[in-house]
C-alpha cells in the first residue's frame, strides 16, 4: 500500500513538474495587472504547477487561453463551463450558463455558435430555476446541440446533428476533415446507433 | 454540283446541330418563377426580354418538328411573336425531344420559329411542351443550361436547393452568378441579398467545381457540410456571406488554384471560417473580408495567401494559419489554448504590415525559426502568451492597447485612444478618395477622426 502511495506521488510530482511554470505565473501576472484582476494564491499555485489557472466568470477577452481557462476545461471539444455574455457569440465546445428566458439572436448578436462535436452534446447548464429553460433560438449554429421541448428553436438556426470525422492536415496534425450526417434535429438522433468510423469525441 | 451541296448540307446541319446559347446570354431566377420557365434572354438581340417576369410569355404542349436535325419548331397552337426573337424556350418534353434550353432566332409566323439548334437529333419531334420566357425558380435549375460567359440574375428571396455548377466558364468569359435585390445590378447588402438555404438537411450550399466561375451577392447558411465548397480554379467570391453551417463557410479543395474573395463574411460556422487551399503552393487572396465567430480556425489559408484589409475575430483556433502576406488587417480575440492570431508565417520574406495580431489565446505572430520576414509597423498587445514567437520584432511595432472601439460587437474602429492611430506604415496609407482625416493607422480603420463608440462599422465594405 505504501509503495503505491508512493508511486501515486512520485507521478504527481512527475506530473506537475512537466506543466509547473514560473514563465506562465509571470506572463499572467502581467496581464492581470492590466485586467485589473489580482491573483489569488490559488491562482499562482495553479499556474505553477498546470501552467494555467480558472478563468474568472465576466472575465474580458477569449474564453480560453492558454493561461486562463474555465475550471472544469478538459480539452480542445470540451472547454469547460462559461457564463452568457452577449459581446461574445462564439461558445463552441462549451457550456454554457444562459439565463432561462432569453432570447439568442444572431442576427442581433451578430453571430450565435454552440456548436458541439458530438451529437446531443448537452451545451446548456439547466439548473432548473436559473439557467437554460424556455431559451429562444434565431439564427444560431446548433450543430449537435442537443434540445429540449421547453426551448424554441426557429427555423433559421442550424440543428443539424454530425459526426465530425478526424484525420491530419498537410502538417500532421489532427483535424476535421469530413462530416457525416446523422440527423437533421437533435430529436431525431436514433437511441441506438453507430458512430461513424474515425468519428471525433470530446476526448479527442 | 449534287456533291457540293452535300457539303454545304452536312456544314449547315452540323452548325444548326451543334450551336448553343450565346456566350452573352443572361439568365433570371427568382422565386416567384417557375423552372419549367425559359428563363434567359440573349442579350446582345433586339427582341423583348420575357425572361424577366414569373409567368412564361407563351406556353405550348403541341410542338413539332419534321424530322431529325430540324431546328424549325412548329405549333399549331401558335402564338409566336417576332418579339421573341433572342429568348430562350425550355423544351420539358416530348417524343424525340431532347430536354433543354434553346433560343429562338428566327422569327417565321405565329406557328413557326427556328432555334439556335435541332432540339431533335434522334427523329421527328411531337406533342412537345415548351415554355419562351419566364424566370426560373432557383438556380440549380439553370445550372444545365448555362455557357461560358453567361450571366445568371438571382433575385432576393430564399432557394432551398443546392447550386451545383455543371459548365465551365473560361478566361475572359467566366460565367456570373450575381444577386440583386429590387433590379439589377443594385448591389444588395446584409439580409437584401438572396439566400441558400439548406435547412440542415443538404450538405452544401454551393458546389462550384467547374472553372472560371464567379459568385456575387449572395448569403449560403445552415448546411450540414460546407456552406460554399469551390473546388475550380480562377474563383472569383465577392459579398457572400456563409453562416451557421455544421461544416466550413468556404473550402478550397487542394490543388485548386487562382481564387479570390472579396467582402465575404464567413461566421458562426462549425469547423473552419475559410478552409483554405493548405497544402497547396497557391492560396487564395483575401480583400475586405470578416471571418469571425467560426468553431475552428478563422482561415486555414495556405503558403501564398494574401490578406488585406480583412478582420478575423473570435474564431475557436487559430486566426489565420499559413499566412504569406497581409496588410492593414486584423486578427482577433481568437480563444483557444493554441490559438494564434497569425500562425504560421512560414516561407522566406513573407510581408505583414499595419497588421494586428490580438488579444488572441495563445500569440500574436509565430514565424518559423531561423526565416526572416518583412515585418513591421504591426500591433501586438494582449496575447496569452507572447506577442511574437520565432518572429523578429519590427523597429516600429505597437504593443500598446489596440483599444478597437467594440471589437466584440464588430466594430473595429479605432477608439480615441487606440494606439494604433498614425502608427502605420508611412507608406501604405489606404485613404485615397475617402472622405475624413485620415492618417497612416495599424489594422483595417484609417480615419482617425472617429472617437470610442461614434465609429462607422463599415470599415471599407468589410462588415456587411
Amino acid at each position: 500500500m505504501r509503495t503505491l502511495i508512493m508511486i501515486f506521488l512520485i507521478q504527481f510530482w512527475a506530473f506537475n513538474f512537466a506543466y509547473a511554470g514560473q514563465t506562465e505565473l509571470d506572463k499572467e501576472q502581467a496581464r492581470a495587472q492590466k485586467l485589473g484582476i489580482t491573483l489569488t494564491d490559488g491562482d499562482r499555485t495553479d499556474l505553477l504547477n498546470k501552467g494555467w489557472r480558472a478563468r474568472r466568470s465576466g472575465e474580458k477577452g477569449p474564453l480560453v487561453r492558454e493561461t486562463s481557462r474555465p475550471q472544469d476545461y478538459v480539452g480542445n471539444f470540451d472547454r469547460g463551463t462559461v457564463e452568457f455574455n452577449p459581446k461574445w457569440r462564439n461558445y463552441s465546445y462549451h457550456k454554457v450558463n444562459v439565463p432561462s428566458g432569453t432570447v439568442l439572436d444572431g442576427a442581433v448578436m451578430g453571430a450565435c455558435n454552440f456548436t458541439q462535436i458530438e451529437p446531443n452534446t448537452e451545451a446548456f447548464d439547466r439548473t432548473p430555476g436559473f439557467f437554460g429553460h424556455n431559451l429562444v433560438f434565431r439564427n444560431c449554429n446548433l450543430s449537435n446541440v442537443k434540445t429540449y421541448p421547453d426551448w424554441t428553436v426557429e427555423e433559421s438556426c442550424n440543428n443539424a446533428q454530425v459526426d465530425y470525422i478526424k484525420g491530419l492536415d498537410p502538417d500532421g496534425n489532427q483535424t476535421i476533415v469530413d462530416t457525416v450526417f446523422v440527423a437533421s434535429r437533435s430529436e431525431d438522433v436514433p437511441k441506438t446507433r453507430t458512430k461513424a468510423p474515425g468519428a471525433m469525441s470530446k476526448s479527442d | 454540283m449534287i456533291r457540293l451541296f452535300v457539303i454545304l448540307s452536312i456544314l449547315l446541319f452540323s452548325q444548326n446541330s451543334f450551336a448553343a446559347l450565346t456566350s452573352d446570354s443572361a439568365w433570371e431566377v427568382r422565386t416567384t418563377g417557375d423552372n419549367t420557365n425559359g428563363s434567359c434572354y440573349d442579350t446582345g438581340g433586339s427582341g423583348t426580354d420575357y425572361s424577366q417576369q414569373d409567368a412564361a410569355q407563351l406556353s405550348l404542349t403541341d410542338l413539332t418538328t419534321s424530322g431529325a436535325g430540324a431546328t424549325t419548331i412548329t405549333s399549331v397552337t401558335g402564338g409566336f411573336t417576332s418579339q421573341m426573337v433572342d429568348n430562350c424556350i425550355r423544351i420539358a418534353s416530348g417524343t424525340n425531344f431532347t430536354a433543354g434550353y434553346y433560343e429562338i432566332v428566327t422569327f417565321t409566323d405565329t406557328n413557326n420559329v427556328v432555334l439556335d439548334r435541332t432540339p431533335t437529333a434522334g427523329g421527328a419531334g411531337s406533342v412537345g411542351a415548351g415554355k419562351v420566357g419566364g424566370a426560373a425558380a432557383d438556380p440549380e435549375q439553370v445550372t444545365s443550361g448555362v455557357v461560358a460567359g453567361n450571366t445568371v440574375w438571382i433575385k432576393a428571396g430564399t432557394y432551398s436547393v443546392t447550386v451545383n455548377t455543371d459548365t465551365a466558364g473560361s478566361g475572359g468569359s467566366a460565367i456570373q452568378w450575381i444577386g440583386y435585390n429590387a433590379s439589377r445590378g443594385d448591389w444588395p447588402r446584409g439580409t437584401d441579398r438572396p439566400l441558400i438555404d439548406c435547412a440542415d438537411t443538404r450538405g452544401n450550399g454551393v458546389v462550384s467545381d467547374v472553372d472560371f466561375q464567379q459568385w456575387y451577392n449572395l448569403r449560403v447558411q445552415d448546411c450540414t457540410g460546407t456552406g460554399f465548397a469551390l473546388s475550380n480554379d480562377n474563383a472569383f467570391v465577392w459579398n457572400v456571406k456563409s453562416s451557421s453551417n455544421t461544416g466550413a463557410g468556404f473550402s478550397q479543395v487542394d490543388g485548386s488554384t487562382a481564387y479570390a474573395f472579396f467582402e465575404i463574411e464567413s461566421a458562426s460556422n462549425g469547423v473552419e471560417g475559410v478552409d483554405g487551399n493548405i497544402a497547396s503552393t497557391v492560396g487564395g487572396s483575401y480583400y475586405s473580408s470578416y471571418i469571425h465567430d467560426n468553431s475552428g480556425e478563422g482561415i486555414s489559408a495556405g503558403a501564398g495567401s494574401i490578406f488585406f484589409n480583412t478582420i478575423i475575430a473570435q474564431n475557436g483556433g487559430d486566426g489565420v494559419s499559413d499566412v504569406s502576406r497581409a496588410l492593414n488587417s486584423v486578427s482577433w480575440g481568437n480563444t483557444g489554448v493554441n490559438s494564434d492570431g497569425w500562425d504560421e508565417i512560414d516561407s522566406q520574406l513573407e510581408t505583414l504590415i499595419n497588421t494586428v495580431g490580438s488579444e488572441n489565446g495563445r500569440m500574436g505572430f509565430v514565424g518559423t525559426a531561423n526565416v526572416e520576414n518583412i515585418f513591421d509597423y504591426n500591433q501586438y498587445e494582449g496575447n496569452s502568451s507572447a506577442g511574437l514567437s520565432n518572429q523578429t520584432a519590427g523597429d516600429n511595432d505597437v504593443t500598446a492597447d489596440a483599444a478597437f472601439t467594440d471589437g466584440a460587437n464588430d466594430d473595429f474602429t479605432v477608439g480615441s485612444t487606440s494606439s494604433l492611430i498614425n502608427a502605420g506604415s508611412p507608406g501604405s496609407n489606404m485613404a485615397i478618395g475617402l472622405a475624413g482625416t485620415y492618417k497612416n493607422n495599424i489594422g483595417v480603420d484609417q480615419d482617425d477622426t472617429v472617437t470610442a463608440g461614434g465609429g462607422s462599422t463599415d470599415l471599407l465594405g468589410v462588415i456587411q
